[in-house]
């Protein structure tokens, strides 16, 4: 009788791959019939198989960019010969497309519920830039209160989590400690400003008791001084350091709020 | 030349297999247009007696290699190691299985994810995979046993998890 631990890990593959002539198919399959142990082994496999198929089948076809389409379709001529930048920015063109029509939408929103305690952003015009401070406010409560997975990297990899926000912004994000304020670090992750991409900082200070330091890579003029903005009754305080805009937000005290912005270049 | 409905066809693959390498959405999909670009570019070297979606997968495979090489596109998906920690909550009782194999997914290194996604989800033979990854046939069969083997050990880690963490919410 063959036992299990004479088969070659790889001949298992094969048989759950369809890898292997009929023959040997028949002896192995006469193994794994007797041998109960091999039998789950190879179960467990082929549950696994099927559970990877119906997790990344079902959104498919969901979404595709019309620029991915129109790239393959070769529909602008010079398109094949376009440089990778050019591409890429051919690409963003809609996503940046997509993200006007749902910042049109936060505007009608943002406008019936945010007040402006120092009146520095209140958009004058359909300024997209300019409600950069509703997307942090957003990403601030909906991450703060997600059980689930509220960051995309955790605390232990805070080098990891600024390279790649410094990497995908562009400019190098400093190294935030709220530390001395009591509040701990335990994460964070790569939201949106709504046109571009931007990261999010979170701290706990006990249950409850959460701030976030949104920052962005500056697309116009720079915040002229630390603000105050309340919107929806949460405050935030920015301030802009370098090429980067910054904001710290939270349902707390607004001295603390320009305290920690203070220390931290505002 | 290449069959361009061809390749709009296979842009929800490409998408797919973008996703597994890089693991986030924009730099997938900036894959996938410098591939599609690529792809197109090179159409004229096109052997049309191999698939189209093997040879657009190599070239998807090459451009992910040279990216990490020039450090452009190590992204995250480098830091998701196979030391990164599982999240430690669960959702409903009903999709636990797929969540598990969702989260033991994030935490397999990206060749053992690439190999999955091609042989156990796109189906490919050994000996496709194999000139996709420019690896002997040998190779391909030995990573996807690792990657199957970590996969179940790690979905049965997290199933342990939940169903701990269950009789936690019994007491």
């Amino acid at each position: 009788m063959t036992l299990k631990r004479e088969i070659p890990d790889e001949n298992i593959q094969a048989y759950l791959d369809n890898e292997l002539d009929a023959a040997a198919r028949a002896d192995l399959q006469t193994v794994i019939d007797s041998d109960d142990d091999l039998a789950r082994l190879v179960s467990e496999y082929q549950h696994n198989d099927e559970l990877l198929k119906q997790l990344d089948s079902a959104n498919l076809d969901a979404d595709i960019p019309k620029a991915l389409e129109d790239t393959a379709r070769g529909d602008t001529p010079s398109r094949a010969h376009e440089t990778r930048q050019d591409a890429a920015a051919h690409l963003r063109f809609y996503s940046i497309a997509k993200n006007l029509a749902a910042a049109a939408v936060l505007l009608v929103v943002g406008f019936s519920s945010a007040q402006f305690i120092d009146n520095p952003f209140v958009p004058k015009h359909n300024s997209l830039a300019s409600t950069w401070i509703y997307r942090a406010v957003g990403a601030h409560k909906v991450y703060t209160q997600d059980a689930k997975r509220p960051v995309e990297l955790p605390a232990e990899q805070p080098d990891a989590l600024r390279a790649w926000i410094s990497n995908r912004i562009g400019a190098p994000v400093r190294d935030v400690r709220l530390d001395d304020f009591g509040y701990r670090y335990f994460g964070g992750r790569l939201v949106t400003d709504g046109l571009n991409p931007a990261g999010q900082l979170q701290f706990a200070g006990g249950p409850g008791r959460k701030i976030t330091i949104f920052v962005r890579r500056r697309s116009e003029s720079a915040v002229p001084k630390t603000k105050l903005v309340e919107i929806d009754g949460i405050k935030a305080v920015l301030w802009s350091v370098g090429p980067l805009d910054y904001a710290v937000i939270g349902q707390v005290p607004e001295e603390q709020l320009f305290s920690i912005a203070r220390a931290n270049g505002g | 030349m290449i069959d361009k409905n061809r390749l709009v066809e296979l842009i929800p693959q490409l998408r797919r297999y973008a996703r597994f390498l890089a693991r986030d959405v924009p730099q997938a999909d900036d894959l996938v247009q410098d591939c599609l670009v690529r792809a197109l570019g090179a159409q004229s070297s096109f052997d049309p007696a191999r698939s189209l979606k093997s040879w657009t997968f190599a070239i998807m495979h090459n451009l992910f290699i040279d990216g990490k090489r020039s450090g452009q596109r190590a992204g995250v998906a480098e830091e998701l190691s196979e030391d990164t920690p599982a999240p430690a909550s669960f959702g409903q009782e009903s999709a636990v299985n797929l969540k598990d194999v969702a989260r033991a997914i994030d935490r397999l290194n990206v060749e053992q994810r690439e190999v999955l996604l091609l042989v156990a989800l796109e189906g490919l033979s050994y000996r496709e995979v194999a000139t996709i990854l420019e690896l002997p046939v040998g190779t391909v069969m030995s990573r996807l046993h690792r990657a199957r083997e970590r996969l179940r050990r790690l979905t049965n880690e997290e199933a342990q998890i939940y169903a701990s963490d269950n009789i936690a919410r019994l007491k």
